[in-house]
């Protein structure tokens, strides 16, 4: 879209986002939730560090596509859950088709 | 949406600072426990998992701060940073804070002040009215009732036509005694065509303008709450108009004024009523005569029509109306129309624009020179700070931080400068609130508070100054090379002081010598005015005006009263003389007659027009007009023979040139008489006109018979003129209190009223004169001060080598010396060529006047050489070696 390719950083942003609204598109979330759900599902391949994690949270309230509320956690603790928004499901969409367009061409070509 | 609910959170954020940080703090803490706790259910000892859970978190407080970045807080935080810091080496140096911000809000305040006046009088002439664009006025005529009805009735390129006669000081009463209000006589239909809005009541409507209507007026604003006391309670009151009972129906919006430009009314009578109200008894025949012309015709144009499609129009109704009444209308005219914003006043209108172009420029002036100063000073502020900013840039500051920070500095600066500005504003027009110019206009009619155009007009040069004064420190601060900066002494040696800072400083002088040639041309073309010689002995001379209309005295009773008057004020102790006349000298009443002279031809063959003035037997001993030759009027006759008449010193010269009025004959208005003597010649109208030629006729006759109306007393005193007030009030009043009695005050204060132009110039600038001249001293000094700092090293090294201090200090000055002398070179220059512009204002003093030059010139070199000495004389009484120690 942009005429610069995007920065190493910005495609780690990136990605990061897509994961983190992925996870939170199944059903609302703790930040520490999240991180332990990516890095379950990706069978400990994907490691989301708190200093990652956080911000790319408040980038997303930033931008509308998450909101955020304090609630209780089934231990009785308090703890900030975040949801997806209806323009954060469309961003989704839209990360995810062009992730997957990505991957199939790496793939056609790794296939030789 | 999404977009909306993005912001809302960033305001939250940004607003909610603390429990922005409170909720970071307890999701961190959450995520901390949750870390911990898994662990100590994988079966790790409690405190093993804190610590192992702390350790895989890493640093907690970098995590914070990403997340404050990735909120956007921390360019909040950063450019508070900036803001607290200006703020704080700013108050380390208070005096150059102070300097600064006056320096500054002087330079804009007083532009706001006189933008205000430059838009209410000349740029938006016609406030209150609704389309002006397509109102037009006839400029080369007045025109007589019968006409304009004819015209208003026939012409179809306008939506309407209307008229007014221009406006009459006529005498009302409320409850009171009577005061003098102008009026204006409009024709009913003129507020609905300039679509103006009453704020109280009704406007007038054509109804009010037909035969046998109730009488009623509007008032203006500033009568209402003048007179009214601001009170709602006046509609529907009645006052009396020359006598008549009026009923008050409305009050207009404050800054309505009518059309016209200049002026302003009190009140505004239909003109169907001009009977009732003229003084004088011509009044029945301008509503019937063709031929007599008084009204100024205005139209407002059909959307379509142009300027020149309606004037055509008009002509053609003239010229049809013209064959229609050959008799009644006698000459051929064509109209020539002008939009109404431009006016039919050209004179009066003329010289406001000059006065006010003048003065403009003049405050346009001081605020280039406030600006150019204070960039002087923040460019040597920042040259001090050459350590600091090479510190700064050692350890990693970037340079558009550095910048930023200047900017900040700047800008605080401006927005402290803007707010002193207003109040500068507020206070300098409260302070004109009473003030009138020439024609009438006041201040307060103008509207005198803060509205939003000039709210935003003051922000956007505080913005523009903040910008330019930033600017330049900031490049010079990205510009600095970081090892050199350190060592704190940059180009040692070599040039003293950047370009920009003499060509600033050259500005400075320059502008201060126009201003100051300014304020030394004024003085003297004041003192000027004050001496010259009017041709009266003004110094104790007391006058009190009457007007025997509003008591509506036949010319007989008008003639014993004045007569009466005239003798009994004679016999008061501590009187001299006491005279009356109906023109009162270097005002704008003029009265001039056709006047046969016997053995006289004009070329041309008409009788030749003088000044005739209506004047009792003792007004030359009152006044003080000397008698050059003849006798002097018949004391026992008050009012004087009206056989007898006087002529001036230079109607004499022109009508009898070379022969002897005195027993000549002369006719006046179907009167016959002689030449009795040559009196002195006064300046009726102008302290730099030549005198008119004048004739002195006698008050009874004609003129008692035409109903005199307004005549002033003049009463020479033995003492001091104002001593007299009370006594005369009483003695007039106690003859007919049915005569009102108005403006009673010595002669000289009427007098000063004349000038005041003059005054006010003066006093403006005279006192932006000296303005400039502390602000080009301070600038001086604040350069020379720099400018020495830095070579204080170099100055140890000369005085160790032995170089005398007095040698230093001159050197120092002699080498700061060409840029002022540029600037005075070139301010000599502007200044002759401005001066040429206030030619105009000016009594008898040539804009070239040398004192005026030379004496500023003076002024302002010894100012600056002062000012240059007093750092260098600071520099070199410090012990050498301190100053080779010194960096």
């Amino acid at each position: 879209m942009g005429s610069d390719p995007p920065t190493r950083s910005e495609l780690l942003q990136g990605t990061l986002d897509m994961l983190v609204l992925r996870t939170l598109s199944a059903q609302a979330m703790h930040g520490y939730g999240i991180a332990q759900h990516i890095q379950r599902l990706s069978q400990e391949v994907l490691r989301v560090d708190q200093g990652s994690l956080y911000p790319a949270l408040e980038r997303l309230q930033q931008k509308g596509w998450a909101t955020s509320r304090w609630g209780v956690t089934p231990t009785n603790r308090k703890a900030r859950y975040y949801t997806i928004t209806a323009s954060g499901r469309k961003h989704l969409g839209e990360k995810s088709a062009a992730y997957e367009k990505v991957a199939l061409a790496i793939a056609r070509i790794m296939a030789g | 949406m999404s977009l909306i609910d993005g912001w809302r959170h960033r305001l939250q954020t940004w607003l909610g600072r603390s429990r922005f940080e409170q909720e970071l703090e307890e999701e961190m803490r959450f995520h901390r426990e949750m870390e911990t706790s898994s662990r100590v259910q994988g079966g790790a000892d409690p405190e093993e998992a804190g610590y192992a859970a702390r350790r895989t978190m890493g640093s907690e407080a970098w995590h914070k701060d990403e997340v404050r970045r990735a909120a956007g807080l921390e360019r909040l935080d950063s450019i508070r940073q900036d803001i607290r810091y200006a703020i704080r080496q700013l108050r380390r140096s208070p005096g150059f804070t102070t300097v600064v911000v006056l320096a500054l809000a002087l330079g804009i305040g007083v532009n706001l002040v006189i933008f205000r006046l430059v838009d209410g009088l000349i740029l938006n002439p016609l406030p209150g009215v609704a389309n002006p664009e397509r109102i037009v006025m006839v400029e080369n005529r007045v025109l007589s009732y019968p006409e304009y009805q004819h015209y208003r009735d026939h012409t179809a390129q306008f939506e309407g036509i209307g008229a007014f006669r221009r406006r009459i000081v006529l005498a009302a009463r409320l409850d009171g005694e009577p005061e003098r209000v102008t009026t204006g006589m409009v024709t009913g239909n003129s507020f609905t065509l300039l679509q103006s809005s009453p704020v109280l009541g009704r406007a007038l409507n054509p109804q009010d303008d037909q035969a046998g209507a109730a009488p009623v007026v509007v008032v203006s604003h500033a009568y209402w709450q003048r007179a009214l006391g601001g009170n709602p309670t006046a509609i529907g009151r009645t006052m009396q108009v020359s006598g008549q009972d009026f009923t008050i129906v409305g009050v207009m919006a404050p800054r309505f004024h009518g059309l016209q430009l200049t002026s302003s009314s009190d009140l505004w009578v239909p003109i169907v009523h001009w009977p009732l109200v003229a003084p004088g008894g011509y009044a029945r025949l301008d509503m019937a005569t063709f031929n007599w012309g008084w009204l100024t015709m205005f139209g407002v144009m059909r959307p379509g029509v142009d300027l020149p499609d309606a004037a055509a129009a008009l002509n053609r109704v003239g010229r049809r109306l013209k064959e229609a009444n050959p008799d009644q209308i006698t000459d051929n005219y064509e109209l020539t129309l002008v939009p109404a914003a431009v006016g039919v006043m050209p004179d009066g209108r003329t010289t406001m624009v000059q006065f006010f172009a003048i003065l403009t420029t003049v405050v346009l002036l001081v605020m280039v020179l406030a600006i150019a100063n204070v960039a002087n000073l923040l460019l040597a502020r920042t040259a001090h700070r050459h350590q600091e900013i090479g510190v700064r840039l050692a350890i990693g500051a970037s340079r558009w931080r550095l910048a930023r920070q200047f900017m900040t500095e700047a800008l605080v600066l401006a927005l402290l400068a803007g707010t002193v500005a207003v109040l500068i504003m507020l206070a300098g027009l409260r302070l004109l609130r009473g003030f009138t110019f020439p024609g009438g206009m006041t201040v307060e009619r103008l509207g005198a508070g803060a509205d939003p155009l000039l709210l935003s007009i003051g922000g956007a040069a505080v913005l523009l100054t903040a910008v330019v004064l930033g600017v330049v420190p900031a490049l010079k601060a990205v510009r600095s090379h970081g090892m050199t900066s350190l060592r704190g002494n940059p180009g040692r040696g070599g040039r003293p002081r950047s370009n920009l800072q003499s060509v600033l400083l050259a500005t400075q002088i320059a502008l201060g010598l126009v201003l100051l040639v300014g304020a030394a041309l004024f003085t003297r073309g004041l003192q000027r005015a004050l001496t010259i010689d009017t041709g009266m002995d003004t110094g104790s001379v007391i006058t009190a005006t009457v007007d025997v209309g509003l008591a509506r005295l036949t010319p007989d009773q008008a003639g014993q009263y004045f007569s009466a008057a005239a003798e009994r004020i004679q016999m008061l102790p501590g009187v001299e003389a006491a005279g009356w006349s109906e023109a009162i000298p270097l005002t704008d009443d003029e009265s001039v007659e056709f006047v046969t002279i016997d053995g006289y031809v004009q070329p041309g063959g008409d009788d030749p027009v003088l000044e005739v003035i209506d004047t009792s037997a003792a007004y030359f001993d009152a006044v003080g007009i000397p008698l050059l030759r003849g006798a002097p009027p018949d004391p026992s006759i008050a009012l004087r023979d009206r056989h007898v008449v006087f002529v001036g010193a230079a109607a004499a010269q022109r009508y009898w040139p070379g022969g002897d009025p005195i027993g000549r004959r002369v006719i006046i208005g179907g009167d016959t008489a002689v030449v009795g003597g040559i009196v002195g010649d006064v300046s009726y109208h102008s302290l730099t006109a030549e005198a008119p030629p004048v004739l002195y006729r006698a008050i009874t006759g004609p003129p008692l018979q035409n109903r005199l109306q307004n005549l002033t007393l003049f009463v020479r005193t033995a003492g001091p003129p104002s001593a007299l007030s009370q006594v005369i009030q009483r003695e007039l009043q106690s003859i007919n209190p049915a005569v009102p009695v108005f403006d009673i005050q010595p002669f000289e204060q009427r007098l000063g009223d004349l000038l005041l132009p003059q005054r006010l110039g003066f006093k403006l600038l005279g006192g932006f004169g000296t303005l400039a001249l502390i602000i080009a001293s301070v600038g001086v000094y604040g350069v020379v001060g720099y400018v020495v700092a830095r070579r204080t090293r170099e100055v140890g090294i000369r005085m160790a080598l032995g170089e005398s201090a007095a040698s230093v200090v001159f050197r120092m000055i002699r080498e700061n010396l060409w840029p002022i002398l540029a600037g005075a070179a070139s301010g000599l220059v502007l200044a002759i060529a401005g001066g040429r512009a206030l030619a105009g204002f000016l009594y008898g003093v040539s804009p070239a006047d040398p004192v005026a030059y030379l004496g500023s010139t003076a002024i302002l070199l010894l100012a600056s050489v002062i000012a240059a000495a007093i750092p260098a004389r600071r520099a070199a009484r410090v012990s050498p070696m301190v100053a080779l120690r010194s960096e």
